[in-house]
């Protein structure tokens, strides 16, 4: 049962590890517009690598 | 010469049909071919690949825009407009699918102003940084040629930067309250599966140093939105919450203390984190319906040009005027301020705020009002008061405070929440008294759990949500709703009554048809001639329709002798004959613009006092598109019909034919005063649709006044409804609307009351755990937010489809 006392805090620290994370993301405005992101990741790679070997033309 | 069969092409670039005559003809305009055109050469056809993968009616056709934007360079509406100076934020109507997304943010490609672009999505708006010293208007002129319309939206940032801080901190709370939460909870499983000695008490401290920043920074906005109706003397929904939360703070300490098993931290937790989540959630949801634009900043983004008391002429933004500054009106022009003639001459109208389309003069002196159009001629205005201060603006401005006011539902249901809050007290209070002697623990429980358990919710947020949810479904539609107490109202009419000229017919003359021999034709060279110049709508249209003939007035000069008759009409001399053109019956001069019918015959004077007829001209008004429909649906919905007009009998009567009306369904040569009685009889019944400029009295007497047309300005002050397309299809949509708002807060009340009720009484009686009720509640007011959304999201689509 002694196990307790060590593995509880270890899951709190991972836990707490975590919801920083979180909070850092927001703050950092991750999460302030959801909509765009989401269309903006289907094409953005591709003409990027397009862009780049153009460029090295 | 030979006709080829046109073929039906769809265009390369808006994908739209259209009929050309040769299957190799690619575009529908030339504006399509130059856009598309320039996204080929910059390599962007990408943008044609992205667009396949999405819904079809989201390609825009090109635009060959009028507009310069040239106002968007004005250093003084930069400096309004943008913070820095480098970056503009606009309003984007068109963005539709992630191929929108793609090319707008490969505008610096396409515009070498552009330095980078950013497309917020969700807020259908773009952030633009321009090249330092290069041009906003030129980006403004590219996003227009691609089919989008781009309108400025004056730099908020400040407000919109506390928003975006305020929505995080949001954020962060529901993410504590959560971590710490489900912590909790695993503490809390093993303390209800029995957990006793060191390690309960243990766990218990635990729960408690978890719960520490969920009950202290997480429920923060819980106590101040309490403390701050507490300290208005009243109640809020917020109230039972803190004192749920603090009565069971101080229990849960002294437990803690006193070493009792019963500790409350699991439930406030709990809680805590589930409403943070619901008012979230309701918060995206309202700012998402609800940040209409301001009416009113349309006003201020033009170009206009301005004389400085130096000399020359310089071309600013509407913004930057001031009192007294002097700007010229040429051209077909809205006049954006309030001001007074200085010199020039010309005609203008003021249809925007009186709906009468007939010109009036510029003269010395005379004061002109923001919303007024010019028709011709060269003035200067000098500015007496700025497009933001002028009258119009300040109508704009009541116009959007009072659709904005609380409608009476939503203030019986603040007051009936307020008295559930004492109700739910006073009984969690009872209870807990009554158990002091025997059982105080289990007492404290019951209140605990029935305050926890009861929401007032449905009266709080989800009536107000679903009223608004309304009124947003509506404006989609082109209906602009005074306040939203017409909702209400529109579910106890029985009887509708349409005003005939304007409404039901297209209030706009036009020539029907001209009887003419081909000999005489060229005789109408003479009705070109005479009717130049002169603003009597009569006047407008026959010139209209000589244009359209290929008849154009010659040089100014060629007539002599011009002068109007008193009968009606006008004579003059062309080419050394005396022409006339005048009403067939004299007397229906005056009042033509309220008929359906006219008759205007041209003559010619031959030698003695003869007279030659050469040409009748049939001038009317036809009946709307839509309007025979609309009638039939209102018979098939039990909403009486009904014909109101001013005209004269057999004119009245002939459109009542064409609608399938009765003779007890219209009534002809009504006075506006009688009008205004007659609909006054039916009470609250009765929905007058009429048109915002003549019906006035009528609109403002009706239980729901309906303005299909005319002014804002009039229509909104006389009228509950401002319809802002000429389609009247749209009525039976604002019906729906109605009833579907009221359907859903009924059954958010029905539901609400049963829950209330029934988990109340189990609280009291003893079946509910606080922890069960911290669940339960926000549960219930998740369900009843889903309900009213579900509800508005329907009355929106419902549009979408239908357009």
């Amino acid at each position: 049962m002694n196990i307790v006392y060590f593995l509880l805090p270890m899951a709190l620290a991972l836990g707490f590890g975590f919801l920083m994370s979180f909070v850092i993301a927001a703050m950092k405005g991750q999460f302030d517009e959801l909509e765009t992101p989401a269309h903006r990741m289907l094409f953005e790679d591709e003409v990027e690598q397009r862009k780049e070997s153009a460029d090295g033309n | 010469m030979e006709v080829a069969p046109l073929s039906q092409n769809i265009c390369r670039h808006c994908g739209l049909q259209f009929s050309a005559p040769s299957p190799s003809i690619e575009f529908c305009c030339t504006g399509c071919e130059f856009v598309s055109g320039l996204i080929r050469s910059e390599g962007l056809d990408e943008y044609y690949r992205l667009r396949e993968a999405n819904p079809p009616d989201c390609a825009l056709p090109a635009k060959v825009s009028t507009e310069s934007y040239e106002f968007c360079d004005d250093p003084e509406f930069i400096k309004r407009a943008s913070s820095d100076g480098l970056r503009l934020t606009f309003y984007l109507e068109g963005l539709s699918c992630s191929a929108c997304i793609w090319l707008i943010e490969k505008l610096p490609d396409l515009c070498p102003d552009a330095q980078a672009v950013v497309v917020n999505m969700s807020a259908s708006a773009i952030d633009v940084w321009r090249v330092p010293g290069e041009s906003f208007a030129a980006i403004a002129r590219t996003l227009n040629r691609l089919g989008y319309s781009p309108h400025p939206v004056l730099d908020s940032e400040n407000i919109k930067e506390l928003k975006r801080k305020e929505r995080r901190r949001d954020m962060v709370r529901i993410g504590l309250a959560g971590a710490a939460t489900g912590n909790i909870m695993i503490l809390a499983v093993s303390l209800y599966a029995g957990a006793e000695g060191a390690i309960g008490s243990q766990f218990r401290w635990m729960s408690a140093l978890l719960a520490a920043p969920v009950l202290s920074y997480g429920a923060w906005p819980f106590y101040k939105s309490a403390f701050g109706a507490l300290r208005a003397r009243s109640l809020n929904i917020d109230v039972p919450i803190v004192a749920a939360l603090i009565a069971g703070i101080v229990i849960g300490l002294y437990g803690l203390a006193a070493g009792i098993d019963t500790v409350y931290f699991d439930s406030l937790s709990m809680l805590v984190f589930l409403l943070l989540s619901s008012r979230f959630w309701l918060k995206s949801v309202q700012q998402e319906h609800l940040d209409t634009s301001h009416l009113e900043d349309e006003l201020l983004f033009g170009t206009v040009v301005r004389i400085p008391p130096e000399g020359g002429i310089e071309k600013v933004s509407t913004i930057s005027l001031k009192a007294g500054d002097r700007i010229e009106i040429s051209g077909d022009m809205n006049i954006p301020v309030d001001g007074r003639v200085v010199s020039g001459g010309g005609f203008f109208h003021i249809a925007a705020l009186t709906g009468e389309t007939d010109a009036l003069e510029v003269s010395l002196g005379r004061e002109v009002e923001a919303g007024s159009r010019n028709l011709s001629g060269h003035w200067i205005l000098e500015v007496s008061r700025p497009a933001a201060e002028s009258r119009l603006a300040a109508i704009l401005r009541d116009t959007e405070t009072s659709a904005r006011s609380k409608p009476k539902i939503v203030l019986f249901a603040d007051r009936v929440s307020h008295w559930f809050v004492m109700l739910v007290l006073g009984l969690a209070l009872g209870v807990a008294l009554f158990f002091l002697k025997t059982n105080p623990q289990e007492g404290f429980t019951r209140a605990l759990a029935l305050v926890i358990v009861t929401c007032p919710c449905v009266f709080g947020m989800a009536i107000p949500l679903s009223m608004s949810l309304g009124i947003r479904a509506a404006a989609r539609r082109g209906l602009v709703i005074k306040d939203a107490d017409v909702l209400e109202r529109l579910l106890s009419i029985r009887h509708l009554i349409f005003d005939k000229t304007g409404t039901l017919t297209s209030g706009e003359m036009r020539v029907l048809s001209i009887e003419i021999d081909d000999a005489d034709r060229d005789h109408l060279k003479a009705v070109a001639m005479l009717e130049n110049g002169l603003s009597h709508p009569v006047a407008r249209t026959l010139l209209k329709a000589v244009k359209d003939l290929g008849y154009t007035p010659a040089e100014a000069g060629a007539t002599q002798e011009v002068r109007t008759l008193p009968t009606g009409g006008v004579s003059g001399v062309v080419d050394g004959r005396l022409y006339s053109i005048r009403p067939i019956d004299s007397r229906m001069e005056r009042k033509v613009e309220k008929q359906i019918r006219a008759r205007y015959e041209l003559v010619m004077d031959m030698a003695e006092e003869e007279e030659k007829r050469l040409a009748v001209f049939e001038i009317g008004d036809e009946l709307r598109e839509g309007a025979a429909e609309l009638v039939r649906w209102a018979h098939r919905k039990g909403l009486r019909p009904q014909v109101l007009s001013g005209d004269r009998r057999a004119v009245v009567e002939d459109c009542a034919a064409k609608l399938s009306l009765n003779s007890s369904e219209f009534i002809a040569e009504a006075t506006p005063e009688a009008k205004s009685q007659y609909i006054k009889k039916f009470g609250p019944r009765a929905a007058m649709v009429g048109d915002g400029a003549n019906d006035a009295g009528a609109l403002a007497s009706s239980a729901v006044g309906i303005a299909v047309r005319g002014s804002m300005d009039i229509s909104l002050k006389a009228a509950d409804v401002y319809l802002m397309r000429t389609d009247l299809r749209v009525l039976p949509e604002l019906f729906d609307i109605a009833h579907g708002t009221r359907k859903a807060i009924v059954r958010n009340l029905v539901f609400s009351a049963s829950f209330n009720i029934v988990s109340g009484a189990l609280a009291v009686l003893g079946f509910m755990t606080p922890l069960f009720a911290a669940v339960l509640m926000p549960l219930s007011s998740f369900i009843v937010l889903i309900s009213a959304l579900v509800t508005g999201k329907r009355l929106s689509l419902s549009n979408r489809r239908s357009r």
